[in-house]
């Protein structure tokens, strides 16, 4: 992981993607001009030098001097609307390795990518809105079908199902490898925020999302997704982080998860394949202040876990490490089953360790999925208060005999709220979505798509600690 | 020509292998153990080609029928079923006058739309919204039509499928 990480930072560095403001174009259209002025600067000088027994008589009057013209275009982009009126015009112009720069405007389209390697960026976090208008015509911002696309720095809200959706196609074999979403805003889409599905190799960065009716953000079936959710908010949603059937190096580390209906959800669901979910690391995350009424209602299975920060329905072999789980309204950490049709998919191999837990209704809770059994589930090294079973870490321990768990508690633990207590996503509000960084400087940031396919390896947990919070 | 059609029922979706990806644990059977039955089906794709010709031209070749095609002819209902994000049965055979009904068993709403517009009448994502909603059309000439739900694909990548009418005479 030493090296994904490294990779990571020479891309961040590459793209300049970390910080900065929306603010900080003017300066880089001034670096741009500088950089054009430094360019012609060599020739000049060589035309200038004399020949040899030249006369500085001779020597030409030099011209006037003037300003060098900054170059609209530096990055060579397709440029909307400048160059072309739509923002899908500009895509299926594209070829790998190009970038499409959209300016500032509402775009009203739904926009279909089928072209690897290309970039999709706008020239302002803020500025730059794709609108779907709740249309069932304008059903995704932009859907992704191609290998190493990467999307940035805009905003896609109120599409009907999903803002930015990348997905492989299951049924012809077509896994999708290579996808990279950095400093999107998702807002009030209907169903998902950001949304990779039987994709890999992934990176979901300092991106923010609320107002949806399911997850802000989603990883579906994929094993292994070999995909990293990295400094990203997610708040207002009926749940923050869902990820189905998904795992295998797939990492979660120092997000917010904070104001959803529900925290974070790996789960298990037949209704996608390869069930069931297993191998992923949550670690290093703030899951705060989950069971917010303030929010849609998405499906009745997941009012059962209403108000919990981090809950494993039918989850398997995860590992939570050192995250700050605080002021979850009914729990902190849920190990379950979940119903699924005739099935009842059992959580299992769980290890929950160094997590601090601060203020949930109840810290720890284990529902009992088989009588006497706590199914591999353990914990160690956890800062909590409160458990059920009571004193957790020693009669689930993840080193030593397994001891008394009758104590576990039923699925009726889970408090559903008033149905009354449902907000139309359309107005479900997003109190954090004015406070986050665009890129740098997107008009000069060289193009980085996510062809370059990192390669996974171990993780080094060592570097992840519990957030600080508030 | 004739080709051999399998039809695979999954009854249930549990893939437990592979290695422990993060390598912290120990594995252990999780989940239900994979039911899977399977059978197949002879048809004559030719005779099927032939039987979506236009009466008009008589062409043969009018419709390509791919070798993954399930062959329900014959049938007076057809169901076909709709997970997250695939059409199950991808390419179906029918007879003209065949009621197909899409049932939602995924988790997410899907919607059916011809790629080719007006083509059929779409279904809206409303009537299959949640897992158990269903909703019928009946295709009364023969012919070529492919399909997809907007919210997971567009009608050339995605979540595709395609329904191809034989006339009751040919079938």
């Amino acid at each position: 992981m030493r090296r994904f990480l490294a990779l990571l930072f020479v891309l961040a560095l590459a793209a300049a993607a970390c910080g900065g403001s929306p603010d900080d174009n003017t300066a880089t259209d001034t670096s741009a001009a500088e950089a054009g002025a430094e360019t012609s600067e060599p020739g000049d000088e060589s035309d200038s030098e004399p020949d040899e027994g030249q006369t500085v008589d001779e020597e030409p009057e030099p011209e006037e001097e003037s300003e060098p013209e900054a170059d609209p275009n530096p990055l060579g982009a397709l440029r909307v609307p400048e160059d072309y009126p739509t923002i899908q015009d500009a895509v299926d112009a594209a070829v790998p390795g190009d970038i499409v720069l959209i300016g500032e405007g509402v775009y009203n389209e739904s926009v279909s990518v089928e072209t690897d390697n290309i970039v999709i960026r706008g020239v302002d976090r803020y500025g730059v809105v794709l609108d779907g208008m709740h249309s069932e015509d304008l059903a995704n911002g932009i859907i992704v079908f191609a290998n190493g696309v990467a999307v940035e720095n805009l905003t896609v809200q109120n599409y009907f199902s999903n803002g930015v959706f990348f997905t492989g196609d299951y049924d012809s074999d077509f896994l999708l490898e290579g996808y990279r979403i950095s400093h999107v805003t998702a807002l009030n889409n209907r169903k998902y925020g950001l949304y990779a599905f039987n994709a890999t190799y992934g990176l979901i960065e300092n991106s923010y999302a609320a107002g949806h009716t399911d997850s802000g953000y989603y990883v579906g079936q994929c094993q292994p997704c070999r995909a990293l959710l990295i400094n990203n908010i997610s708040e207002y949603n009926t749940l923050a982080y869902s990820g189905t059937n998904a795992g295998g190096e797939l990492y979660v580390v120092n997000n917010e998860f904070r104001l959803n209906r529900i925290g974070v959800t790996p789960n298990t669901l037949s209704s996608e394949e390869l069930a069931p979910q297993r191998g992923a690391v949550f670690a290093g995350n703030w899951i705060h202040s989950n069971g917010n009424p303030e929010t849609s209602k998405g499906g009745d299975i997941w009012e059962l876990a209403y108000g919990v920060g981090m809950v494993l329905p039918g989850a398997n072999e995860n590992l939570i490490l050192r995250n700050l789980i605080e002021n979850n309204r009914n729990g902190g950490v849920a190990i379950s089953f979940l119903p699924d049709g005739d099935v009842f998919w059992q959580a299992t191999n769980n290890q929950i360790r160094e997590n601090v837990f601060v203020g949930n209704g109840i810290d720890i809770v284990m529902v009992q999925q088989a009588p006497g059994d706590g199914l591999g589930n353990c914990f160690a090294g956890n800062d909590y208060t409160s458990s059920r079973p009571a004193d957790v870490e020693t009669v689930l321990p993840c080193d030593g005999q397994q001891g008394d768990v009758s104590d576990m508690i039923g699925i009726e633990f889970f408090a559903p709220p008033a149905a009354d207590e449902n907000i139309p996503y359309e107005d479900v509000a997003s109190p954090g979505a004015t406070d986050q960084p665009g890129m740098a400087d997107p008009l000069t940031a060289p193009p980085v798509t996510a062809e370059v396919i990192p390669e996974f390896d171990t993780f080094d947990l060592d570097a992840i600690t519990v957030p600080a919070g508030s | 020509m004739r080709a051999g059609l399998v039809v695979v029922l999954c009854l249930a979706s549990a893939s437990c292998a592979g290695d422990d990806p993060t390598g912290l644990f120990e594995r252990s059977r999780v989940g239900p153990v994979p039911v899977v039955e399977s059978e197949t089906l002879d048809i004559d794709l030719d005779t099927l080609a032939d039987a979506t010709a236009d009466p008009e031209t008589a062409s043969p070749s009018a419709v390509e029928i791919p070798t993954d095609a399930l062959d329900r002819t014959g049938l007076p209902a057809v169901d076909i079923d709709i997970r997250d994000n695939v059409f199950e049965q991808r390419v179906i055979v029918v007879t003209a006058g065949t009621e197909i009904t899409w049932t939602n068993q995924g988790r997410n709403e899907h919607n059916v739309r011809p790629a080719v517009v007006g083509a059929f009448e779409s279904i809206s994502a409303a009537a299959l919204a949640v897992k158990g909603d269903a909703a019928s059309l009946v295709f009364t000439e023969p012919g070529d039509y492919p399909y997809f739900c907007s919210l997971h694909g567009t009608a050339t990548n995605g979540q595709t499928g395609r329904v191809i009418v034989v006339s009751a005479d040919s079938a």
